[in-house]
């Protein structure tokens, strides 16, 4: 009898630190400690993937946003004037020249001597 | 007469070729609101076994983020210089880029893309965002891009 008692002591010790261990740990541990909620709202929402590893890359630095971008950018423009970067000057750092600069390149595609006009809003 | 007659005819012979090889065409990429900063595009062409035929415009101004846009860097070898003026600002989420240019006719209707490759800045590439053939049948009809750019079209 004795026995009996202390594997039921035993086992309800062992249940009952569990439970406490579970309500102590990470919420990543138990991944449906969002369930609940969403249950209780009655939406059905479906998975989101939150990694993708396809084969294409991201850009890996940060350097603001471009000139035809929205208001809310900050930093530094990605696009090139001598104004706010002197190494975009026109032939520096290796960047290309501006439209209306120079001749366009003669690849056979444009008539000779005719740049494209741009208009972008 | 007769020297009035062959000078309008020598006239006509010299200006007529110039003006059958090339037509004005406009390419209009209108952007979806992707929720980033302005887009690096490249417009480039290839023929019909697939080799870099040149570049028709470059959208954003740094050279050091031209290897985003793979594949013309891949087939340029990242060359600069196939850009020299015909390149201008990187085109904001929302936001169209319309180019006028006058483009040689012999590229329409004889196995020739065009190919545009997006990038944005902490965001991911997206080479070949368009590839359309360049037929006198699909002008002015728009397709869709892939990822940046909602719809492309090219129109006589």
């Amino acid at each position: 009898m004795k026995q009996v008692f202390a594997l039921v002591l035993a086992g309800s010790a062992l249940i009952a630190g569990q439970d406490a261990l579970a309500a102590i740990a990470p919420v990543a541990a138990h991944g449906f400690a969002f369930d609940a909620p969403r249950a209780a709202t009655g939406l059905s929402l479906p998975p989101t993937r939150v990694s993708d590893d396809g084969e294409e890359g991201t850009w890996f630095f940060s350097n603001g946003g471009g000139s035809g971008s929205g208001e809310d950018n900050g930093g530094d423009s990605d696009d090139c004037t001598a104004a706010d970067d002197p190494s975009c000057a026109l032939g520096g750092a290796g960047n290309a020249a501006p439209a209306g600069t120079v001749a366009p390149p003669q690849n056979g595609l444009f008539t000779n001597g005719t740049a494209p006009q741009v208009k972008s809003n | 007469m007769k020297p009035l007659l062959a000078a309008l005819a020598l006239t006509t012979a010299i200006i007529a070729p110039g003006l059958a090889l090339a037509r004005p065409v406009t390419l209009t990429a209108n952007l979806s609101q992707y929720g980033g900063q302005g887009a690096y595009l490249a417009i480039y062409v290839t023929d019909p076994s697939g080799a870099y035929a040149g570049s028709l415009w470059m959208a954003g101004g740094k050279s050091k983020y031209y290897k985003h846009l793979s594949d013309w860097a891949r087939l340029t070898g990242g060359d600069v210089a196939q850009v020299d003026a015909i390149t201008g600002a990187s085109v904001g989420a929302g936001r169209s880029l319309e180019l006028t240019m006058d483009l040689a006719d012999a590229l329409f209707d004889a196995g020739y893309t065009l190919h545009v490759d997006a990038a944005v800045e902490d965001m991911r590439d997206s080479p070949g965002e368009i590839a359309v053939p360049l037929t006198t049948e699909g002008a002015g009809q728009p397709m869709a891009g892939r990822r940046y750019v909602a719809d492309f079209t090219y129109a006589f």
